[in-house]
């Protein structure tokens, strides 16, 4: 090349390098301005080899999504080998010949895998093409027109552009240097024909195009990628590297002592990690897709939650980094009540998300923001913390009565017996709600039968605080997870049971935030244990075809999907069947997040969009493992005028109604 | 000789029985003590009607009667209510805690520099001093205290003292007051109020509700009817208001109203948690279940097992004849 070609090249390239940083630095400063919070650099080198792992074996996109997420590979993989290849393709414009490999057998299989990787990316680019612009999908073309961008478009014309490009540079190149690398190059061979009749001078000038056009889109796209969501090329395997290793949607706690403001209202209160996690979001919509609040029609997308967010601190930069105040709250233009109320915390998007997203703190941010300096909440949510506030429960039914549901049982209490192996942690649906207290006796029943050494909290027990938690009264939750705290404290045990996924979610992951680190055990896999142990023995199947109905806290929170089937399993006498979306896919049942204590007024409900779901498999009973799933898909039933076909029942009922 | 000031509250024009009832109550005390009752009418055109309050046993009626004061405006009511209880050198003052008793009452007592006690179920005078019961933490402790303070003020809890014409057919003297400045920084534009003319559940002594078992929209008259032969409002389960049955007004339970009545009529409600958190406060509850296995049927004082469709127009019926 010519020294002006070569000067040209030069400051192109020094261009869009300098725009490239200048971009990514200011995307690096927003999130260095993020509030404090925990900064995610333990177990290093393990956070390494998972991101590295993750990524470079594709699991991210492949896992829920194997034909897109196959083709998204060969785009990545594309990016692997062209981000080496343009190595050599720029250092050729000043040393003719050269190659990173030398010229031996490796040089030939590394262009014999260019070559390959080359058309896979084509296929790949055009496929999502047609996926995007055809088919149309929903999540990633719903809601309009937040995901009506001509981004995609631009990107995979780059993408294709590159590719063909290079194909009919080295076609070009073959024929003028009278090389013939046929069998190492195939695809390129197949060019070098079709420009087989040219002259060699219009031949050398359509190279020079073809090296230009693809070092042109290579520079170009470098300069696009940090406006676009193609910014997850550099932000997402970060984002996957600083993960969460707690389980996905364990909070944080607030330190009300040396606080001053509380969850979020600005955008500048976001913390680093949340502001990450807008710049990493793909906007693929998976998260969408799974997200029960979207299913019933209700306003909340989980992806339009990270797409507005990155919006809105783009919006706000100058303001952001020049330290001044931000120009508008978060809400209620860049997120509605409608939207952050409508979440069930279910996990759905964060299991799903390629990029590890949490979506979950981030809402409840906002909740928090609303709740404790906003003072704006649904108001159904105020009988059930005054409830919480008098009798540390969300119905405010007198503390005094929550142990009645042992009258006529033989259920010890702990102040009466001071030790025992499991403190059982009843919860409040558990102690006052009459569908609850059955689940209780069911248990109570099994309990003693097994001759398990247990005890109950009785008047001393307090509400875990999950409801206050997830609706943003951090302030309410505390007091309840203090309280419960020091009561466990006071006494001699094990372990403690609790009949609730809610309450194990809190005692478990979030209690030793107030210094209470207690082993816990949910009642089905102490019951699957004892089925096991053979302490207690169950006749088969007197409840036709079953299914199990994961709940989202006991599942996806904490991972327990085989102790409630093992249990099924022995009593259903081989008539078990999963629902379309059963373990970690599993579909809520909306009652989770504070929900429960809302009405759901807007589009359809939750929890008839589940039961429709166990009707489709032909379940005659469905088997649930927490009192607000229970409570939902039991109302679900009735609601849709079907209890005759099908019963809900708690594991600890099918299990104590078959025991032998 | 001393004086009860009582404040006699109206609505559009109409004595609230709330207020028979504060009336009522301080004839009592007055017996005890030989008291003097003065009650204190504020509102717009309420003059012929201020009298009936002579037949619950004021033996005064002070009335402030003008169009600035027809609704209820904190600020022109409490400087109307203070010059009452200057000029007639009152030594106890009783409102009704309803939501303008509630309003009102802490108004008086900060500008008269004096003590309240607020929301009391029960009454009682020793050595010239107010004694009162009241309930703690959502009924679960009684505090009994007596006042300090000159007035003594207290609230009295709405449907709780019997309102007793004990001087049926007495005239008393309605004396017009001197009226202050009625100019407020508080202007009353308008007046809403939802559902109409119909009687609200949170207000209501005695409430009719209808549940899932109701099975429809259409099938609800045969429970406004029992509503209209007891003067009691209609409610409605979350089930019966999600089915869009019923307007989310009517609703009873954890996110709805919360209601304790004197009689609660539940007509095919299975009681759940979420309903009885809104109800369970109602001194009477009746149950009306095909189901007798429903949990409310238990907890109910009365429970009738049976189709409510049968049920319920029958004891219409007889109600009905009953009040004939």
């Amino acid at each position: 090349m010519n020294l002006i070609g070569q000067i040209v090249l030069i400051l192109c390239i020094v261009g869009a390098v300098v725009f490239f940083a200048k971009e990514i630095r200011l995307r690096y400063r927003l999130v260095k301005l993020g509030a404090k919070g925990p900064q995610r650099w333990d177990r290093p080198v393990e956070r390494l080899g998972y991101a590295v792992g993750r990524v470079g074996a594709q699991i991210c996109s492949i896992k829920d999504r194997p034909l897109v997420g196959t083709m998204h590979a060969f785009i990545f993989y594309g990016f692997v080998f062209f981000a080496i290849a343009t190595i050599n393709h720029v250092t050729r414009a000043f040393v003719p010949e050269f190659s990173l490999w030398g010229h031996g057998l490796f040089n030939n299989l590394w262009f014999l895998g260019v070559d390959i990787i080359a058309i896979l990316t084509s296929i790949g680019a055009i496929f999502m093409f047609v996926r995007r612009y055809v088919f149309k999908p929903e999540p990633i073309t719903k809601p309009w027109p937040l995901s009506r961008s001509p981004q995609s478009a631009i990107v995979l014309g780059f993408i294709f552009g590159l590719m063909v490009t290079y194909l009919l540079n080295q076609g070009a190149d073959m024929i003028l240097t009278g090389k013939s690398f046929a069998a190492w190059m195939p695809f390129s061979h197949a060019t070098s024909t079709l420009l087989a009749g040219m002259s060699i001078p219009s031949l050398q000038i359509w190279n020079a195009v073809f090296w230009w056009a693809h070092i042109l889109m290579v520079l170009g796209f470098l300069v696009f990628i940090p406006h676009s969501k193609h910014l997850h090329l550099i932000a997402g395997p970060i984002n996957i590297f600083f993960r969460t290793r707690e389980p996905d949607g364990t909070l944080q706690k607030i330190d009300f002592e040396n606080t001053e403001e509380f969850g979020v209202t600005n955008v500048n209160q976001f913390q680093w990690k949340n502001i990450m996690d807008f710049f990493s979001c793909v906007d693929c919509g998976r998260c969408q897709d799974v997200c029960p609040a979207y299913a019933s029609d209700k306003p909340l997308s989980p992806k339009v939650v990270m797409m507005s967010m990155r919006k809105h601190i783009l919006h706000e930069a100058d303001h952001l980094i020049s330290g001044q105040d931000v120009s508008e709250p978060v809400m209620d233009k860049w997120q509605t009540p409608d939207e952050i109320w409508a979440c069930t915390t279910c996990g759905a998007c964060m299991e799903t998300c390629p990029v590890m997203n949490e979506h979950i703190p981030t809402i409840i941010e906002l909740r928090r923001g609303q709740m404790m300096m906003e003072n704006k909440f649904p108001q159904e949510l105020e009988p059930a913390f005054r409830g919480l506030e008098t009798n540390s429960n969300p119905w405010n039914l007198g503390m005094s009565e929550r142990a009645s549901w042992t009258e006529g049982l033989d259920v010890p209490i702990m102040a009466e017996k001071g030790e025992a192996e499991y403190l059982w942690f009843v919860g409040c649906s558990g102690s006052f709600d009459d569908r609850g207290k059955n689940i209780s006796h069911a248990i109570a029943k099994i309990l003693n039968a097994a001759g398990v050494d247990y005890a109950i909290l009785g008047t001393e027990e307090k509400c875990c605080g999950d409801p206050a938690r997830r609706a943003g009264n951090e302030y309410l939750f505390q007091m309840m997870a203090e309280e419960n705290v020091a009561t466990f404290k006071q006494y001699k045990f094990k372990k403690i049971l609790t009949s609730c996924p809610h309450g194990y979610q809190m005692i478990k992951n979030e209690y030793p935030q107030f210094e209470g680190e207690f082993e816990v055990v949910h009642h089905t896999e102490l019951i699957a244990e004892l089925v096991e142990q053979g302490k207690i023995k169950l006749s088969q199947n007197g409840n036709g075809k079953m299914t199990f109905h994961d709940s989202c806290y006991l599942g996806r929170y904490n991972d327990i999907y085989e102790a409630p089937r093992k249990i099924m399993k022995a009593m259903s006498d081989g008539n078990l069947v999963e629902m379309v979306h059963s373990k970690n896919k599993s579909f809520c049942c909306g009652g989770g997040g504070a929900r429960m204590f809302m009405e759901e007024s807007i589009g359809t409900r939750i929890n008839h969009l589940r039961v429709e779901e166990a009707e489709q498999v032909g379940a005659e009973t469905i088997g649930v493992a927490c009192p607000f799933c229970m409570t939902m898909l039991d109302d679900g039933v009735k609601e849709k005028g079907i209890e005759e076909n099908i019963q809900v029942k708690d594991i600890a009922q099918l299990v104590a109604e078959q025991i032998v | 000789m001393s004086t009860i000031l009582v404040f006699a509250e109206q609505q559009s024009g109409v004595f609230k029985k709330a207020g028979f009832e504060v009336v009522s109550q301080a004839r009592k005390l007055a017996e005890e003590s030989g008291a003097n009752v003065v009650a204190v009418a504020i509102g717009s055109g309420i003059e012929d009607q201020a009298g009936v309050l002579g037949e619950y046993g004021a033996d005064k009626i002070l009335l402030a009667d003008d169009e600035k004061l027809e609704n209820y405006n904190p600020e022109t009511y409490k400087n109307v209510f203070v010059n009452a209880a200057r000029d007639t050198e009152a030594d106890i003052l009783l409102f009704s805690a309803t939501t303008t008793g509630k309003d009102l009452a802490p108004r008086v007592a900060a500008a008269m520099d004096t003590t309240l006690a607020s929301d009391c179920i029960g009454i009682g005078l020793s050595d010239g001093k107010l004694n009162v019961n009241r309930p703690l933490y959502a009924g679960k402790v009684f505090a009994h205290i007596v006042i300090e303070g000159n007035p003594q003020i207290a609230s009295l809890r709405p449907n709780v003292f019997e309102a007793v014409k004990s001087r049926e057919g007495q005239n008393v003297s309605v004396e017009k007051m001197e009226l202050p400045d009625l100019s407020s920084k508080i202007n009353v534009v308008e007046v809403r109020r939802s559902g109409g003319d119909k009687l609200d559940v949170s207000e209501a002594e005695i409430i009719v509700t209808g549940g899932r078992g109701v099975r429809g929209p259409e099938h609800f008259d045969i429970i406004e009817e029992l509503a209209n032969s007891l003067g009691a409002a209609v409610g409605a389960t979350r089930a019966a208001v999600d089915a869009g049955w019923r307007p989310h007004e009517d609703q009873v339970g954890q996110t709805g109203k919360v209601v304790s009545p004197n009689l609660y009529i539940m007509c095919g409600a299975s009681g759940a948690i979420q309903h009885w958190a809104g109800m369970s406060g109602s001194k009477c509850i009746v149950a009306i279940n095909k189901d007798e296995n429903a949990p409310i049927m238990k907890k109910a004082d009365y429970s009738i097992i049976g189709d409510l469709f049968e049920v319920v127009p029958v004891m219409t019926e007889e109600i009905k004849k009953f009040r004939e």
